[in-house]
């Protein structure tokens, strides 16, 4: 997984914006992402998209990856705020965790 | 420069099967023509979300102008999620202020009973960016909101039961407002036992689908209602990307903006309607609009001072929960209750509100509109 960092300002981003929010720079460089992570909110999805009806109930979890970075995963199980996760895979952009054991 | 509401009118909401799109709108603005005294229209502002997938029918303003026999006069749909509604109100308030227009009328309608709940629920879908991560990892609508509420639970201790306590005190306002969509006696016990959507939110925590229009006229001539600021602002369109995700920035920003406009701040506001999409949206924003600091917006519910009987009254109308949500109607429609309390007419009527404030929410907080209008006498 890889994050966004403004080369002017070293502002860090998930996701991808055409100009700095915070400098306007419009030159970035791309960096790698930790692949653990400690769950920061969650919730279960039981009424689900029709695309995801088949994984229902399934965990929809925001997790901190960095001080300041938070990113938003599947996990298949329930988890608890606090608990530490990893990156599992990517699949179709979906990033999939899983309980860090 | 003043500039006030004229007049206002809204259709029932609930399932109209037999009620169109197009009716609904005429019917809401026909009424606030007539309660206006029927002046001069100089432009039309339609807020609305979804007429074009769900109902394949766009062009609203034009037919709004055409329809109501209005002449040549200047129109436009504005869309911005559930925010629609205020969004059209902001344009058309700036359209009278710019010294452009004298006089308009702001609609804002939905139809979305006549669909699947699989089709509507992909039509709402659509408020939120679907070509992120953060959509392909499965969160959905509710489950943002959801999201929030475990946050807010884990950090103040509050829990489900507050959530129910929302829930049950919109439903008490909107037995009462003969507009509204559920009307029926609820309990605790229900509200907590019922289907669970998105933990922790449950059946009663979601606002329902709704069919259902409002309109207002606002314009430079003196009434007794004016508007004492108008404010918009932006939020993240991604959970991910929220700062502090017990704060809506958008509602804050919107907030704070409308407070420093109308000179006043949260303390100065009798009466609120707040965008409660879901039970948890109206605690978490009681709290983004100052009226609670950060994290204590459940204690005051549970104290009651959110009744329409309390010191911080949000939701007389019934809010979205009750009164229902047809989605580009919801702005126009927060408008349409304040001017009854301000007027004195109000099913559960504040005692002699002076100041009353609409904070209207678009997508998972991507939009809102903040207004504060004032009794003039």
């Amino acid at each position: 997984m890889q994050g966004y960092r403004c080369k002017n300002c070293h502002a860090e981003s998930i996701t991808k914006t055409s100009f700095c929010p915070i400098c306007q720079s419009q030159t970035f460089e791309l960096f790698t992402l930790p692949t653990n992570g400690t769950v920061y909110s969650f919730t279960i999805i039981r009424v689900a998209p029709p695309e995801y009806v088949d994984f229902a109930p399934y965990t929809v979890a925001l997790i901190q990856l960095t001080e300041n970075l938070r990113i938003t995963a599947f996990i298949q199980e329930a988890v608890s705020i606090g608990e530490k996760v990893r990156w599992k895979e990517t699949k179709n952009q979906t990033f999939i965790f899983e309980k860090a054991v | 420069m003043d500039i006030y509401v004229n007049g206002i009118g809204m259709t029932s909401f609930g399932k109209f099967p037999d009620k169109t799109l197009k009716g609904m709108l005429l019917e809401a603005a026909e009424e606030a023509i007539q309660d206006a005294g029927h002046p001069k229209i100089d432009a039309v502002f339609v807020g609305n979300f979804m007429s074009g997938s769900v109902y394949n029918q766009e062009i609203l303003g034009a037919i709004m102008a055409n329809d109501l026999g209005l002449g040549t006069i200047p129109t436009m749909k504005v869309e911005g999620a559930c925010a629609s509604g205020g969004i059209a109100l902001r344009q058309a308030y700036i359209g009278v202020l710019s010294g452009e227009y004298d006089t308009v009328l702001v609609a804002g309608a939905e139809k979305m009973k006549h669909i699947s709940t699989r089709e509507v629920t992909k039509a709402i879908n659509a408020a939120m960016d679907n070509e992120s991560n953060e959509k392909h990892a499965g969160l959905t609508f509710p489950g943002f909101f959801a999201t929030i509420a475990n946050r807010y639970f884990y950090e103040t201790g509050a829990s489900k039961e507050h959530l129910a306590k929302v829930a049950l005190k919109n439903r008490n306002h909107a037995i009462r407002n003969p507009l509204a969509q559920f009307r029926v006696e609820t309990s605790m016990e229900e509200i907590m036992a019922s289907r669970m959507i998105t933990d922790p939110l449950g059946l009663f925590d979601c606002s329902p689908t709704t069919d259902g229009a409002s309109a207002i006229i606002i314009s430079r001539t003196p009434s007794n209602v004016k508007f004492r600021a108008s404010a918009q602002s932006s939020g993240p369109t991604q959970m991910q990307n929220i700062d502090d995700l017990l704060t809506l920035e958008a509602v804050k920003t919107s907030g704070q903006l409308a407070y420093e406009k109308a000179g006043v701040g949260p303390e100065d506001i009798d009466v609120i309607e707040i965008h409660d999409c879901f039970s948890m949206t109206e605690i978490v924003s009681s709290e983004s609009l100052g009226f609670f600091k950060r994290g204590e917006g459940f204690i005051a519910l549970e104290e009651g001072r959110t009744a329409f009987t309390g010191d911080v009254p949000i939701n007389t109308s019934g809010g979205l929960l009750s009164k229902g949500h047809p989605i580009g109607a919801t702005g126009v429609a927060q408008i349409h209750q304040l001017v009854l309390q301000l007027r004195g007419k109000a099913p559960n009527q504040v005692e002699q509100p002076k100041l009353a404030l609409a904070q209207n929410l678009g997508g998972t907080g991507a939009y809102s509109t903040v207004h504060i209008l004032e009794r003039v006498n």
